[in-house]
């Protein structure tokens, strides 16, 4: 009787692990529709929760989140994804943006869409109207006033 | 199922923001045949700016269009309809195009036939069918939505994030929060505030007059409620 029993509990044990280990677990993304930063790495926000609606700097937003939507700051606004607007008196900064970056300073690895500010840096492409612009792969990498480039991702 | 609205927008704004460039259609030039500036004077004239590829600047004097692609900025005088843009469409009165990643501005109207990820800004109305991001307008409507619509009358058949109407927010499904004059969704998983907040199922209300059809009490002033 007790070897029934171990086995009928290492069958039960085998069928919770074998889905487990034929597919991969994957978590899924939380979301939020506002989200308040005070400052650098405060509070620190779960980069698996997404913003969907506005993103408030007070003075600073910072963290590697994803934001849909609005995310405005006094200081600094800075995202891993920003799909919208960001906006800023200082300088908003994300790792692909795809709207408007609207600060005197913006930066941003890839912007498809618009930064629009005093200074305006950008690694693999971007469309930037401001004073200075940098566009670190294009083939000219520093312009005044206006640049546009756009590298090899986004065809 | 409760946060089904939202999870469905958010999921098209992924599916639009893994931004897969569009698939070539017959009309289209193969990739690698493109120009860094063209000039375009109605939809179809030059003809080379039908379906070009522009990896840079796109001008319409004063009509640009076709079915090609712009990796940069249009820039037209009363209309821009280039179908597949990646960065900036911007013209007086009027822009069009298909699929869109970035920046959208007119002072008339930005539509977005297939989808937009970024922002379509405008002094009057925006449409797209899938979107993600801000729209910024008079009147805002899109399918599928996540992220921010800030307009006097915003429509979305899936809403999810913010709908922020001076007069009207409307959606069939709402995750997420709407705020305005008056407020209706069929189910709204999420926060109405508003003068009139109308739900068919469910939400959170609070408002002079709170309507929830299937409320434990559907009419009740200030704030009602049913999850």
């Amino acid at each position: 009787m007790k070897w029934k029993v171990l086995l009928c509990a290492g069958l039960a044990l085998l069928s919770g692990l074998l889905p487990a280990a034929s597919a991969p677990i994957q978590k899924e993304k939380g979301w939020t529709i506002f989200e308040l930063g005070i400052l650098p790495g405060i509070p620190q926000w779960d980069p698996d929760v997404r913003v969907t609606g506005l993103k408030v700097g007070a003075p600073f937003s910072t963290g590697d989140t994803e934001l849909y939507g609005l995310d405005i700051s006094f200081f600094g606004s800075g995202s891993g994804y920003a799909a919208g607007v960001q906006l800023s008196s200082i300088a908003v900064w994300a790792k692909r943006a795809d709207g408007l970056q609207l600060a005197p300073v913006t930066v941003a690895d890839r912007c498809n869409g618009l930064q629009f500010g005093l200074v305006n840096i950008a690694k693999n492409g971007a469309v930037q109207l401001g004073l200075l612009n940098f566009i670190k792969d294009s083939p000219l990498p520093f312009m005044i006033l206006c640049n546009v480039y756009y590298g090899s991702e986004g065809k | 199922m409760k946060k089904l609205s939202l999870l469905a927008a958010v999921f098209c704004a992924f599916s639009l923001a893994a931004g897969t460039p569009p698939g070539p259609s017959p009309m289209q030039r193969p990739m690698d045949e493109w120009t860094p500036i063209q000039f375009g004077f109605t939809y179809r004239y030059p003809s080379a700016t039908y379906n070009s590829n522009v990896y840079g600047l796109k001008f319409g004097l004063p009509i640009c269009g076709g079915v090609g692609r712009v990796c940069g900025m249009e820039i037209a005088l009363f209309a821009a309809g280039t179908e597949y843009v990646r960065g900036f469409q911007t013209a007086l009165f009027f822009t069009e195009g298909h699929m869109m990643h970035g920046l959208q501005a007119s002072l008339g109207s930005n539509i977005a036939k297939s989808g937009h990820v970024g922002l379509q800004a405008t002094c009057g109305y925006n449409y797209s069918d899938k979107f993600a991001g801000m729209q910024a307008g008079v009147v805002n409507t899109s399918a599928d939505f996540a992220g921010m619509q800030a307009a006097a009358v915003n429509v979305s058949d899936n809403a999810g994030g913010i709908q922020a109407g001076v007069c009207v927010n409307i959606a069939d499904k709402l995750g997420g929060a709407q705020l305005g004059l008056y407020n209706q969704a069929r189910q709204a998983d999420g926060l109405q505030v508003g003068l009139v907040n109308v739900s068919m199922k469910s939400g959170f209300q609070i408002g002079l007059v709170n309507y929830i059809k299937d409320g434990w009490i559907p009419v009740f002033p200030l704030i009602n409620f049913k999850f």
